[in-house]
């Protein structure tokens, strides 16, 4: 019997999954039947599907509980991470799953990556937040700092509205990035990194959808960073237009 | 140590072009109309609110060329403004002046990142007041305040 | 074990930047601006004279106002600012590279010229009538 056999016997749920082989042109919707029980992940029923009814299906997942963010995908048009998302929040009809919006599709559900790596790149990429120290640490040695929030999953990046129609746009994810390193340094310029978000591609670009925020399964909070970086540099303008202004009296 | 800086890759365009939703001079509309959240139908409400608003101007300064044939021109058009569909679907425009205007306050406070955490309730306040005042102009528009 | 950050990539000096707080601080100002001024002109277009509608003789003596024309045309000057920053913010989003996004802003300064020019035209030849 299966993994998701074992559970307590549930309900047979249908997957319309868009697939689409490497290099063909167009996608093709796939139908699939699942039993599945009260607490199947979607990821769990991808698998099943996978191991018993299609050997081909590809799809990304590694560590199964919300900290790689590889397993990205659209669950009825939300973006989700498929390893967390139970199945009883998905209704009860039939589930359309598709890859993550605003990447290319390698196969099936797996998309290429390298754009959303490469746009993190010039942010300085922080990691390692240091403005939150563990309570209560008192004793000399090194100091503890935690990974910044930031998985990587693109799922912002697939909410965006803008993001699908200008392919010139930094994105939330990159933007986020850019702020914390702002915010926080770390040895980084943070001068440059604002210049760098300071641009018609840049946080201005963004229309404040706040889909990015919503679909977050990590609590970056994207759309508040290109937000307060506008702030910022809003800031900066109008400090700069009065400095003149005084100085010409 | 001190921090050292490495020339990075220089992101351009994307160089693994995704699939968009549309193709052609479409394409730029794709992702408008997927969001589900308030953000979203607040950011399409403007947008589509601003674009009608444009055609009306260019509507509005056609409709006033009249002006410089004279009276008898006027009076005719004058005519036509007066008719009750005519008012109620200027009352429509008075409704999309109203939520575009409350809302491009809230805009303009959440687009400068001030107020960003409220800006659910920011939109909602900003329908109530656009609805209340609909009410209040319509009222105006047909007579009876 | 966290360390600090050591390697930081910054972004190189060529990568272009253009700017944008600038259109902003624009489109939130002309904004706020014309709050007022749209609400000013709907008040003193349709709600002062009975019936709500001028008729022509009304309308040429309207415009015969010194103040009234300096306010009129300083809301059609916003107004067509704040709806040209508009456009210009939806045709971006259609993704244009650097040479389009130059060619969009060129295009609505020029729509945006010519409609101002045209609006002047007009409150000048109504208001010479009288």
């Amino acid at each position: 019997m299966t993994e998701t056999e074992q559970q307590a016997p549930g309900q047979v749920r249908r997957f319309r999954i868009t697939r689409r082989r490497h290099g063909a042109a167009r996608s093709r919707v796939e139908e699939f039947d699942v039993a599945v029980g009260p607490e199947t992940t979607l990821l769990d029923a991808l698998r099943e599907i996978r191991s018993h009814q299609d050997r081909s299906l590809t799809l990304r997942y590694s560590c199964c509980h919300a900290s790689c963010g590889t397993c990205g995908m659209r669950a009825n048009g939300r973006e989700v991470l498929a390893c967390v998302t139970p199945l009883a929040s998905l209704g009860h009809g039939p589930i359309a799953v598709e890859p993550l919006a605003n990447a290319r599709v390698e196969h099936d559900l797996v998309v290429d990556m390298r754009d959303l790596y490469e746009s993190l790149e010039p942010t300085g990429r922080p990691l390692i937040r240091q403005d939150e120290q563990l309570a209560g640490q008192e004793e000399p040695g090194p100091s503890f700092a935690r990974y910044e929030d930031c998985i990587e999953c693109g799922l912002c990046v697939s909410a965006c509205p803008i993001t699908g129609s200008d392919p010139l746009y930094l994105g939330p994810a990159a933007l986020a990035a850019a702020w914390r390193t702002v915010a926080e340094p770390r040895g980084a310029d943070p001068l440059r990194v604002l210049a760098w978000a300071d641009d018609e591609q840049g946080c201005w670009r963004c229309h404040a959808s706040f889909e990015c925020t919503e679909v977050c399964p990590s609590g970056v909070d994207p759309a508040g960073a290109v937000l307060a970086l506008r702030r910022e540099l809003t800031r900066r303008k109008l400090g700069q237009l009065t400095k003149r202004g005084r100085h010409r009296r | 140590m001190s921090a050292t800086t490495r020339t990075p890759r220089t992101p351009g365009p994307a160089q693994h072009p995704p699939q968009r939703p549309l193709r052609g001079p479409l394409r730029g509309t794709g992702g408008w109309a997927r969001g589900r959240h308030l953000g979203s139908v607040a950011f399409l409400t403007n947008r589509v609110t601003g674009l009608l608003l444009i055609g009306y101007l260019y509507l509005h300064l056609g409709v006033l060329y009249l002006l410089t044939e004279g009276a008898g021109s006027w009076a005719s058009v004058l005519h036509l403004f007066k008719n009750h569909y005519f008012l109620a679907l200027e009352s429509l425009l008075i409704l999309f002046i109203l939520v575009h205007g409350l809302n491009g306050l809230r805009l303009a406070l959440v687009g400068t990142g001030v107020g960003v955490r409220h800006h659910r309730a920011w939109f909602t306040a900003a329908i109530s007041v656009s609805a209340g005042l609909y009410v209040v102009v319509v009222l105006a528009m047909f007579g009876v305040v | 074990m966290v360390a600090d950050l050591k390697e930081v990539r910054q972004p190189s000096p060529s990568q272009r930047r253009r700017g944008g707080t600038t259109a902003w601080i624009l489109q939130v100002v002309s904004g706020v601006l014309l709050v007022v001024l749209l609400g000013v002109h709907i008040v003193t277009q349709h709600f002062v004279v009975k019936g709500g509608l001028r008729d022509y003789a009304q309308v040429v003596s309207y415009l015969s106002n010194p103040v009234v024309l300096a306010v009129e045309s300083l809301f059609v000057v916003v107004l067509i600012w704040h709806a040209m920053l508009g456009l210009r913010a939806v045709l971006l989003d259609f993704g244009f590279g650097p040479r389009g996004q130059a060619r969009i802003t060129y295009g609505v300064t020029l729509l945006g010229a010519l409609t101002a020019a045209y609006s002047f035209w007009l409150i000048a030849a109504i208001a010479a009538k009288g």
